[in-house]
């Protein structure tokens, strides 16, 4: 996350498979915080 | 009791007091598994997440290997959701570790799992061939790249016997 330009494939899949595979909330929320820049703000790290 | 549910589209009967995994199992699909083995120590915890399939109306995905079905409860195993979970969680896993070669156990049923390609399309088989050793590398050709080291990339006819 520190990159200046995002593997936004890679952490698609990373954000869905511990939003869907993790055992309890704290886990699923995890990658709420780089999923809501890449989805409001993806010019900042693309 | 028996209970009747839904397996990637088909129906099918899990014995009484099967998981979804154990049926599964039964029935010719092979989730992956690593917090289980049948060997002592080895209870079923649901904790590795390696196991993850899809269940028809829930939000995340299951642990098939402690989840019971229920009457009726549609299973998906092959989905691209569920097949890409438990690849990370592997590769999440592998990420932690040493290299096999330098692992602290390369025979490790964890291997098994970090290398197998389950994606090999039918009449296609795949072994691994990263590692020198590797069993593609021994029976086939042993080239490796002058300066990565690396084996390479072969195709060869097969043909699979009982042992």
């Amino acid at each position: 996350m520190e990159a200046p330009h995002w593997d936004t494939g890679l952490l698609g899949e990373l954000g869905q498979c511990m939003a869907d595979a993790s055992i309890c909330g704290l886990g699923q929320a995890a990658p709420s915080a780089f999923r809501s820049v890449q989805r409001h703000f993806p010019e900042a790290v693309s | 009791m028996s209970v009747e549910f839904i397996l990637d589209g088909k129906p099918v009967t899990a014995l009484p007091g099967e998981t979804t995994w154990q049926a599964a199992r039964r029935l010719g699909t092979d989730i992956p598994h690593l917090c289980h083995k049948p060997a002592p120590g080895y209870r079923p915890d649901g904790n590795c997440r390696a196991c993850m399939v899809e269940v028809k109306g829930e939000c995340t995905l299951v642990a098939s290997r402690i989840r019971t079905p229920k009457p009726g409860m549609e299973v998906v195993t092959a989905s691209e959701r569920a097949r890409t979970a438990r690849r990370m969680v592997i590769e999440l896993l592998a990420s932690d570790m040493p290299a096999r070669a330098a692992a602290p156990d390369p025979q490790a049923p964890f291997w098994r799992w970090a290398e197998a390609d389950r994606d090999a399309s039918p009449g296609n088989l795949f072994i691994p061939f990263c590692y020198r050793e590797a069993a593609a590398n021994l029976l086939t050709d042993p080239a490796l790249d002058p300066h990565g080291k690396i084996p390479e990339f072969k195709l060869c006819a097969a043909r699979v016997t009982a042992a």
